[in-house]
């Protein structure tokens, strides 16, 4: 009964925890089926149009799929930022695959001069918040030609330094016992990487992965600044510029957008974890 | 492990068809944005000079008529001239029957002579009258003077009457009075004054009778000679006279024409107003239209119109697809309503009375710098307005979208407008057609004309 009682104590918390993290999604839920007056009529007092406090209703009091409509049928600008979007998230993806993962590989399995050095400034560089970095960046692109490109996004996040970090952790897990075994059964290293490393650390692979993804999906800053021409914006540049009188369209919008980020997220929830739980480990 | 795998392969499941649910829509957002948007045709502002072309139909009408009169009460032998006809100067219209005409003519002449014996008799009684007038008042007056001699005679009797008894009364009173005695002084003395008053009372009767005596004479000497009313009779008659003599030169001129009626100058027929076998009224018995003096084309310009004719206007005249130059408008008169009625006057032989054709005026006002097509300009409630094209850089590249424009309009016809200077610039891109409803702010596509 002890027991019992104690799960009930901790889970009514944590339930009531769940659902105020929750509510946003549910505020986007609801809002993508209500008309624009009536969430008018709710919000605002926050948006300074109305007096007194703003409520909100879990079932919309007269449901409409006007939003939706207009979001699938009359919002072309809509799918084209969805699609740049999905372009740089899928060219960092590959540029972390290609790229991360290697070093990583490199920094966990072997020893060479400055590896500890290197391994510094790569923490260095992951403390790094985007605005300290973000003139250097500028002036390297604007040298190579590739502002206002959507090379100039994915390039600074397919050389990220937070993925190599995670798959880093999860590489050096792996047992040298197991990469001696292969050596001495005649593997290269480059096979030991493909036929061991990469099987073996998918875990980090993959949690690295869905955090990037989860990165991209929500970059702002990084667009803003090398992106001025509007037809290269990714979709989180395009839901601010949804006026407020088109909150139910806006809310909408936002749902649509988070569905591929809740399916990653079930997809890797396992490996996050995992991932999360390796950052954790100090070395 | 095997819930969470198959949570896995879920999840991947929903995603994938996420994309391809999202590309679907991609390709019918497309499609449908591209139904929605407008296309649009654009221009330029330009200097250009507005035209008014102003066309109204009307019709050709005398300029002038005049009426042909007959003598009234004549008796119509022959009409020879329907209406619309053309006629020659001295060509006869109609015919009047002679016999009855020299029966009106001895009709007249016999009216004339009764008056003429009318006014004769009525002189010869004024005459009279007026000699039995002059003697009644030269009677009068002898009367009057005979009257008052005699009367003056009565009043100087009475007078001496009058005094003789005073003198005796008052005798008697001095001879009292110097002591003489009397018998009866006081019986002697009344009646001494009883006389007196007696002869005074006599006096005044003589003096009233006089004065009424003469007022009496002198009203007969004044009704004698008062003036007798006027008597205009002979005048009337003399003038009666002179009319039936009038009547009488008519008829005879008439017939001396064989009761012919003739047209003075060539000229159209507009009115008939006598019939064959009837008698003549006291109307015109044919009116003409003067050829000589020209004919008229009439219209009528509608309100719209009407700021654009003014007199003097060069106009053409089209009839039956061939186009008469040359003409301008003659008079204008304005109508209650708005409308003008123009006339044109005429001396084209091309043209016959009653024909319809159709005028047209072409005018051009000044240059001006901002001239759109007519098209391009909007109106509601407020004001005129254009919308301009703007480009701008959205999320789907460059886009057309439109905006609105207040302008105000110097002129306009049918084709461009002309709007103030100042508003729009020489390289602005102004909607002139549309094949869809648009306000500002619509995203548009530029459609090649």
């Amino acid at each position: 009964m002890n027991k019992k009682r104690k799960r009930i104590l901790i889970c009514i918390p944590l339930c009531a925890a769940a659902v105020f993290a929750v509510s946003p999604v549910l505020f986007l839920l609801t809002g993508t089926f209500m008309g624009t007056r009536e969430i008018a009529s709710y919000i605002g007092p926050v948006l300074g149009e109305d007096e007194g406090f703003a409520v909100w209703r879990l079932m919309p009091l007269y449901p409409t799929l006007a939003n939706v409509v207009e979001l699938l049928l009359d919002s072309p600008e809509f799918f084209h930022m969805f699609w740049n979007t999905a372009k740089i998230t899928c060219g960092v993806l590959a540029g972390q695959l290609l790229f991360g993962t290697p070093a990583a590989w490199g920094l966990a399995r072997y020893a060479f001069p400055g590896k500890k050095k290197i391994y510094m400034c790569y923490i260095l560089l992951m403390m790094m918040p985007f605005q300290v970095t973000m003139l250097s960046e500028y002036l390297v692109l604007d040298a190579m030609g590739l502002l206002d490109t959507l090379w100039a996004v994915i390039l600074p996040g397919a050389f990220s330094t937070f993925p190599p970090f995670i798959m880093y952790r999860f590489f050096c897990g792996i047992p040298e016992s197991l990469i001696e075994a292969a050596r001495v059964d005649g593997a290269g290293e480059i096979m030991i990487f493909f036929k061991i490393g990469i099987p073996v650390g998918s875990s980090g692979i993959i949690s690295a992965m869905v955090l990037q993804f989860l990165e991209c999906q929500s970059m702002i800053e990084q667009p803003s600044v090398f992106l001025k021409t509007k037809r290269l914006w990714p979709l989180a540049l395009y839901l601010p510029e949804i006026g407020l009188k088109e909150a139910g369209f806006a809310l909408c919008a936002s749902f649509v957008a988070l569905i591929p980020a809740i399916c990653i997220f079930l997809s890797g929830q396992e490996y996050l974890e995992q991932g999360i739980a390796a950052t954790a480990i100090k070395e | 492990m095997r819930e969470n795998r198959a949570m896995r392969i879920y999840a991947a499941r929903i995603l994938a068809w996420f994309f391809v649910i999202m590309f679907l829509f991609t390709a019918v957002s497309r499609v449908t944005a591209s139904f929605t948007v407008a296309r649009v045709v654009v221009e330029n502002p330009s200097s250009r000079r507005i035209s008014h072309v102003v066309i109204a139909d009307g019709i050709v009408e005398k300029n002038q008529e005049f009426a042909v009169v007959c003598e009234q009460g004549l008796l119509v032998k022959t009409v020879y001239v329907s209406m619309g006809q053309r006629v020659a100067a001295g060509d006869v219209l109609a015919e009047i029957d002679m016999r009855q005409l020299e029966e009106q003519i001895d009709l007249v002449r016999e009216e004339i002579h009764i008056l003429e014996l009318t006014n004769q008799d009525a002189a010869a009684v004024q005459n009279k009258n007026a000699e039995d007038a002059a003697v009644n008042l030269a009677r009068a007056k002898q009367d009057y003077e005979q009257i008052a001699a005699d009367m003056d005679v009565a009043v100087a009797r009475a007078a001496e009457a009058l005094q003789s008894a005073k003198d005796a009364y008052y005798g008697f009173e001095d001879t009292i009075r110097a002591g003489a005695e009397y018998e009866n002084i006081f019986v002697e003395l009344a009646a001494r004054e009883a006389a007196m008053k007696a002869a005074q009372e006599a006096y005044d009767d003589a003096v009233r009778d006089q004065s009424a005596a003469k007022k009496n004479a002198a009203r007969a000497v004044e009704d004698a000679g008062a003036s007798q009313p006027d008597d205009h009779s002979i005048e009337i008659g003399k003038l009666q006279i002179g009319q039936k003599q009038r009547i009488l030169g008519r008829l005879q001129e008439l017939s001396d024409a064989g009761g012919k009626i003739t047209a003075p100058v060539e000229s159209i027929v507009t009115g008939i107003a006598v019939e064959t076998g009837q008698k003549t009224s006291d109307t015109a018995a044919v009116t003409l239209a003067d050829l000589s003096s020209g004919m008229r084309f009439v219209v009528k310009i509608a309100k719209p119109d009407a700021g654009y004719v003014s007199a003097g206007d060069e106009v053409t005249l089209i009839k039956n697809g061939n186009r008469f130059s040359g003409f301008f408008i003659d008079t204008i008169k304005s109508c209650e309503d708005g409308s003008l009625d123009a006339s044109v006057l005429l001396n084209d032989a091309s043209f016959t009375i009653g024909e319809s054709a159709t005028m047209e005026i072409s005018k051009q006002q000044a240059a001006s710098q901002t001239t759109v097509s007519r098209n391009a300009l909007c109106q509601d409630n407020t004001a005129w307005f254009v919308y301009v094209l703007d480009k701008k850089d959205t999320v789907l590249g460059e886009q057309y979208f439109v905006r609105r424009v207040d302008v105000r309009v110097k002129d306009k016809n049918g084709s461009y407008a002309a709007l103030e200077d100042g508003v729009l610039a020489a390289d602005e891109m102004i909607v002139s057609d549309s094949d869809r409803y648009i306000e500002a702010g619509s995203r548009v596509r530029l459609q090649k004309p």
